[in-house]
């Protein structure tokens, strides 16, 4: 009886959390952010890694991912992650590949969870080599 | 003897402080809850009851037997020692401390509490964000003092309830400054921010429960600036909303830096900070403190 008891408590409380997620829907909330030009993307950079200083930036047309280059030559990658961004430094182990109208971007298979980013970008070809050299 | 649990009969205010607040987000910060995260936060909360339900019994059973060698005995009746109770409270605030400074300074330790951080939202729901593998660290040592002290596992269970049920509503933005004194001695949202930021200068502070005395007995308090917005999480935000790699990842992360590092470092990876490599590869929060100082100092001197 115990155990139907706690079941019945289990089953609520997922009903309740689902409720409460549909409620959230419901009420509008959330925002998704854009990355409006390169000084924003720079700033979200900076949350990514304190201190990176960029001085190449694209941002993707959709402007919800952004690829960045520091001076000594890193990357990062930076998607649209709910409300906010986030971002990967990439490593030897990241490929780019270019398809008819976007630059698909996969940090590691490391980074599974992270996933594969799609970028549209003008300079995508550049891009896609300097991430494959790395 | 109290037979109930502070937080599960918090639980219905909870779930109305939550709805109070994500109103309050409608009409004043619409960024400030994302579905999606709140489902996550939610579904954190009841794994983590479901979670101590299934293995906390070995905790219960180690408090049990280390309280048959108490140095102190209460008596028969010892929930009838009426000043043992705001002691246990007090004396248990300052085990959490300790117990949450581990958390975030002992790797092993940080893969339980990560899941607490790994929201990049600060409202109620990040609250509930409670780990599920908290079984599986030595934290359980730290009430074992105060139980050979003397004070019955029960009581311990029961002020820590009361501990967690405060620390709830300390999660939010929705309340800027408490009154002066207030923020002197208690643990408020303002001072909880800071301990969830990501900030460099926010890095490892405030691990406070209800005082936030003990940060500043131990150095490691740090108030919350006006002028500096906080970014919440973690330092390698997580990017998905999978439930159970935000549970599991960092216990992934960490037994894989152990099978891969050469013998003589193994342990150095279960026992030393979050961010710690053998080859300097990667970041403490010390480092990016002591780097972004630099810059800081860097940019004011050349501001003079």
């Amino acid at each position: 009886m115990d155990g139907l008891n706690e079941l019945l408590i289990l089953g609520g409380s997922l009903f309740a959390i689902f409720v409460i997620f549909c409620i959230a829907r419901l009420l509008g909330l959330g925002r998704k952010p854009d990355l409006r030009d390169a000084d924003c993307a720079l700033v979200v950079a900076q949350e990514v890694e304190s201190g990176f200083e960029a001085k190449r930036v694209s941002i993707s047309a959709a402007k919800d991912a952004a690829l960045l280059k520091s001076e000594d030559g890193r990357i990062m990658l930076i998607k649209r992650h709910g409300g906010h961004f986030v971002g990967r430094i990439l490593t030897g182990k990241a490929s780019a590949q270019e398809e008819v109208d976007a630059l698909i971007v996969n940090p590691s298979k490391a980074e599974q969870h992270f996933g594969s980013v799609r970028l549209r970008l003008d300079d995508a070809a550049s891009w896609a080599d300097a991430i494959n050299r790395l | 003897m109290p037979d109930f649990s502070p937080t599960q009969i918090a639980v219905p205010f909870f779930i109305v402080a939550i709805l109070s607040e994500m109103i309050w987000s409608r009409l004043r910060s619409p960024a400030a809850y994302e579905p999606k995260d709140t489902l996550v936060s939610l579904a954190f909360g009841l794994g983590s009851t479901v979670a101590g339900t299934l293995l906390g019994g070995f905790a219960v059973g180690v408090l049990v037997k280390a309280y048959d060698y108490r140095l102190i005995d209460f008596g028969q009746e010892w929930w009838t020692v009426w000043w043992a109770w705001p002691l246990a409270f007090v004396l248990d605030d300052l085990k959490y401390y300790w117990l949450h400074r581990a958390g975030h300074r002992i790797r092993w330790m940080w893969a339980a509490h990560v899941n607490h951080h790994s929201s990049q939202h600060y409202n109620l729901s990040t609250a509930l964000r409670q780990t599920w593998t908290g079984a599986f660290t030595f934290g359980l040592l730290f009430a074992v003092p105060l139980v050979l002290l003397g004070f019955h596992p029960v009581m311990l269970a029961f002020v820590g309830g009361i501990n967690l049920v405060y620390q709830f509503w300390i999660h939010t933005e929705a309340i800027d400054k408490m009154p002066r004194w207030f923020e002197a001695i208690m643990n408020t949202p303002s001072h909880h921010r800071v301990h969830h930021a990501t900030n460099p200068r926010y890095l490892d502070r405030n691990y406070a429960g209800v005082f936030i005395i003990w940060d500043k007995m131990f150095g490691t308090f740090e108030p919350e600036r006006g002028d500096e917005k906080i970014r919440y999480g973690i330092i390698k935000q997580l990017g998905s909303f999978n439930l159970l790699w935000s549970v599991f990842h960092e216990w992934i992360g960490m037994l894989r830096d152990i099978w891969r590092a050469p013998w003589r470092h193994k342990l150095s990876y279960l026992l030393r900070e979050p961010g710690w490599s053998h080859d300097g590869s990667r970041d403490t929060s010390d480092a990016i403190r002591e780097r972004w100082h630099q810059r800081q100092a860097l940019s004011q001197h050349h501001s003079d």
